[in-house]
């Protein structure tokens, strides 16, 4: 055995939290910032784990009309969303799956084609400014609005969709030239580009006709769609990264719809119960349940999630307090007992220290 | 819930992809990411969030990330920091840096599921710095030297060798060069092989060899009476 057993600090629970507090101070007070060499690049390679949204900053040539260092970029997600920053402020949010070509990025002009995915787009008002956004011959110029476009590959087509949140954008389509659509915050614009079969000389069989595009659909619709009943978030929770899940999950909570955002916690623990974001989701879920859904047994297991998947979180002493109550409200006694004491030895000075004394209703 | 985004590239050393190999040099030209494709990672029963989980998680942004793995490493942080900066308020700003410079840096760690060692590698060059530093200071007159509470360091529980040992080494080590020191420490005390020495240290193991050597002897000689 090593003689590092014999040289011991003395760790008491306040000296970590000081030390933590200082940790954590510090680093609300200074970002993150890179390594030397080419940080994503080293992280992108044989990176296992990649299930949390990462962000980077990339810096646009303040005042420079010449070539920048973003053009030919590309951004690709996998199953991972990303967000991108740009000097003024401007956000790129790719979802999964997701490929961005910069066809031209600097201060005066920026050009982004979507390959496939999705990508939402915050973008600051700057005069004299173009801000382009084109997918599948849909082209979307930016004033300075919120707004999202989506081009969805098929075997036979895609299907563009610009989702305005914020602001007004300008379409438009090289299959309708000549035309411009404006759509508006609440609006979304929509076409079906169907794939073009090859030209004549191309084939050895006869000439396939043209199918024609189908005009493009201005809709209103809300920009983003929110979960209004149970089974619509539990449908639409499959195709979602565990980041969409969770905000899908949060909105509901917000909007009041408390079984919509149980069922979604729900869905996410059972689709990715091992994530960063599971103890989280568990707590929620076995508060909604405790508070809004009168359902004392059923927060128990989500609370004990909770605990369990996230040790060192800070929601994790709510999540111990409020086991407490839950055993009592459900006559389990000898678990009220075991939890009390756990949740006072880890929290000798928590804020629930004298509720969770009295909680089991017996010292 | 928005990615927040993380300061990761600077302006000049970004380089446009020339024009003829755009695809391939265009991805690599921003160091833009090519995520793998998640996997989940398995975990026993009741053990939480593996590191890599919370790696990922802590670079997303979630602060409770960050404090998770603090408090899963903070115990081996401190040991660590303890054994080469003895005094407590050296020992926790040596661990504060540490973390620091972990949580700021999170993007470069390459294999997120090592995030113990890595940190541990952390610690071990912040307190060669620190100890340089301090080295610095004191030759200039500028530190008060103090010695080390050897009753202090020692736990009262260690058998009588192992104490003796320990003393032995820490009432001397203070006037050790902190590369031998260190170097030292992470073999006498830790009881590390040559190789993870060289990892932590991030040196040759021809150069752990060298410095260990010539710690060795130096000791040897205190032992002997020869140096004082």
């Amino acid at each position: 055995m090593p003689l590092s057993q014999h040289v011991q600090p003395d760790l008491s629970d306040a000296r970590l939290a000081r030390v933590w507090g200082g940790v954590k101070g510090r680093l609300e007070a200074s970002p993150p910032r890179r390594a030397s060499g080419w940080v994503w690049a080293s992280v992108s390679l044989g990176c296992a784990a990649a299930i949390a949204a990462a962000g980077v900053h990339f810096l646009v040539p303040r005042g420079s009309a010449s070539g920048s260092a973003l053009e030919n970029a590309a951004l690709e997600t996998a199953s991972d969303a990303l967000s991108v920053t740009l000097l003024d402020g401007s956000t790129l949010s790719l979802d999964s799956r997701t490929r961005v070509q910069v066809a031209g990025g600097n201060a005066q002009a920026v050009a982004l084609n979507v390959a496939r995915g999705r990508v939402s787009c915050d973008v600051t008002h700057r005069p004299g400014r173009s801000f382009v956004v084109r997918a599948s011959g849909v082209e979307v110029r930016v004033v300075g609005t919120r707004f999202s476009v989506q081009d969805d590959l098929r075997a036979d087509g895609a299907r563009v969709a610009v989702i305005v949140e914020r602001g007004v954008v300008e379409v438009t389509s090289a299959r309708h030239p000549g035309q411009v659509t404006r759509v508006a915050a609440g609006q979304t614009f929509s076409e079906w580009v169907p794939t073009e079969p090859p030209a004549p000389s191309e084939t050895s069989s006869s000439t396939a006709a043209r199918t024609p595009s189908a005009p493009p659909e201005v809709l209103d619709k809300p920009a983003t769609p929110e979960p209004s009943s149970s089974s619509e978030a539990t449908r639409a929770a499959h195709d979602l990264t565990s980041r969409e899940m969770l905000d899908a999950a949060n909105s509901a909570r917000r909007a009041g719809d408390a079984r919509g955002a149980a069922d979604a916690y729900e869905q996410l623990l059972k689709k990715f119960p091992t994530d960063g974001r599971a103890g989280l989701a568990a707590f929620e879920l076995g508060r909604l349940r405790m508070d809004r859904l009168a359902d004392m047994g059923g927060a128990v297991q989500p609370l004990e999630r909770a605990v369990r998947l996230a040790p060192g979180s800070g929601f994790r002493e709510d999540a111990m307090a409020r086991l407490v109550t839950a055993y009592a409200a459900v006559g389990r006694g000898a678990d009220c007992t075991r939890a009390r004491d756990a949740y006072l030895a880890s929290y000798p000075a928590g804020v629930h220290r004298d509720s969770v004394a009295r909680g089991c209703g017996s010292p | 819930m928005q990615p927040r985004p993380i300061r990761a590239l600077s302006s000049p050393q970004v380089r446009p992809a020339p024009e003829r190999n755009r695809t391939t040099r265009s991805l690599a030209a921003l160091s833009l990411v090519k995520m793998a494709p998640s996997q989940p990672q398995a975990t026993r029963s009741g053990a939480g969030p593996t590191d890599a989980a919370l790696v990922v998680a802590a670079r997303g942004g979630e602060a409770w990330a960050q404090e998770a793995l603090f408090r899963r490493h903070a115990r081996m942080a401190f040991g660590l920091a303890h054994r080469f900066l003895p005094r407590d308020l050296d020992t926790d700003d040596l661990v504060q840096d540490s973390f620091l410079y972990a949580f700021q840096r999170l993007a470069s760690l390459e294999n997120p599921q090592a995030f113990a060692a890595w940190l541990g590698s952390i610690v071990v060059r912040t307190a060669g710095k620190r100890l340089r530093r301090q080295r610095l200071l004191t030759r200039l007159g500028l530190r008060r030297f103090e010695p080390i509470d050897l009753d202090a360091i020692v736990s009262r529980a260690a058998p009588p060798d192992a104490a003796a040992e320990l003393r032995a080494l820490y009432a001397v080590l203070e006037a050790f060069p902190p590369d031998e020191r260190i170097a030292l420490l992470l073999r006498r005390v830790e009881g590390f092989e040559i190789p993870q020495i060289a990892t932590y240290m991030g040196i040759s193991q021809s150069t752990v060899k060298r410095r260990l050597g010539a710690a060795e002897a130096r000791l040897a000689r205190y032992s002997r009476g020869e140096l004082a």
